[in-house]
């Protein structure tokens, strides 16, 4: 599902950076201000960092460029899905509208924190879009917290663990379908 | 010496020392009627690669963030670690601010000296 978004979003992308190169190309007379003067060009390649993530790169000869690739709408990096070490359901994990983890939900996360081997994670919890953004906001913290206190349980390091609610989801809250696809707690591993 | 022959000197250096650079770097890009090409996504330098097959380390900046840094003989690079789904800076104390972890040097053969203060 991610990997289809990021997919999705990049072709939308490349489609948006052909219109701009179109539009600079025929400023003539289309701007109604003064025509900016072009005074160079820049044919980036992508470099993709160990997480996942892509950086606009360049080599001007003697000089090197590089800068991370951001969503335009949002200033996200732009990344491919290969380094969330886990996306777990909520609805394994947790008990029905409860930060109380399943006897299950335990023993998966316990596992895998035993055995990732990552420096640091990263927690994620993450809701539908039932009930009130602030009371989802409050259930993802709270499941978020219990996800970080299993991994603390074993010895894991936990860098940070936010609570998103319904603010980030991956599918359409209309379905029961997207719904459960959008409960999830994200782990990032920083190997 | 005279200070035009100094001057011409110099500017003769400078010249032979371009040249020489261009020939290891392939600095001399193609240029049609527009504007200049100044940098594309590949090193055609005597460490030729495409720049996606870049290896980096990581640089951990004076407040503790990591940035990946990749030293490719000529160029250097760098760019800022971010959390891919969150977004946010990855500044877990792997080590005190300033260190570099992992090898950061793409191709070693070129060597350079670090300006020392």
């Amino acid at each position: 599902m991610i990997r289809n978004t990021t997919r999705s979003f990049m072709a939308g992308l490349g489609c948006a950076a052909l219109a701009a190169g179109t539009m600079l190309a025929s400023s003539g007379g289309v701007m109604a201000q003064e025509a900016i003067a072009i005074t160079g060009t820049v044919q980036p390649g992508i470099w993709v960092d160990p997480d996942g993530c892509m950086h606009w790169v360049a080599d001007g000869g003697v000089e090197g460029y590089m800068e991370g690739r951001v969503n335009p709408e949002n200033g996200m990096p732009v990344c491919l899905s290969f380094n969330t070490c886990a996306v777990a359901n909520s609805d394994v994990l947790f008990h029905t509208d409860s930060a109380r983890l399943t006897t299950s939900g335990r023993s998966q996360l316990t596992q895998f924190f035993g055995s990732a081997g990552a420096f640091a994670y990263a927690i994620y919890g993450h809701t539908d879009s039932r009930a009130s953004d602030e009371y989802n906001i409050s259930l993802s913290q709270r499941r978020a917290a219990s996800v970080a206190d299993v991994a603390r349980s074993v010895g894991a390091r936990v860098a940070r663990e936010i609570g998103y609610g319904e603010r980030r989801p991956v599918a359409e809250n209309s379905t029961a379908a997207g719904m459960q696809a959008n409960r999830r707690v994200e782990i990032v591993c920083y190997r | 010496m005279s200070r035009i022959t100094k001057l011409s000197l110099l500017v003769g250096s400078a010249l032979v020392l371009s040249g020489c650079v261009g020939a290891i770097e392939g600095v001399g890009l193609p240029r049609g009627d527009g504007p200049p090409l100044r940098a594309i996504g590949q090193d055609r330098g005597v460490d030729s690669q495409d720049l996606s097959t870049l290896e980096a380390g990581i640089y951990i900046d004076p407040d503790g963030c990591h940035i990946w840094m990749i030293d490719d003989g000529l160029e250097g690079y760098w760019s800022r670690r971010r959390d891919p789904v969150s977004g946010l800076p990855v500044c877990t104390p792997v080590a005190p601010p300033n260190s570099i972890i992992g090898n950061i040097s793409t191709s070693p053969g070129i060597r350079d000296r670090v300006p020392r203060l």
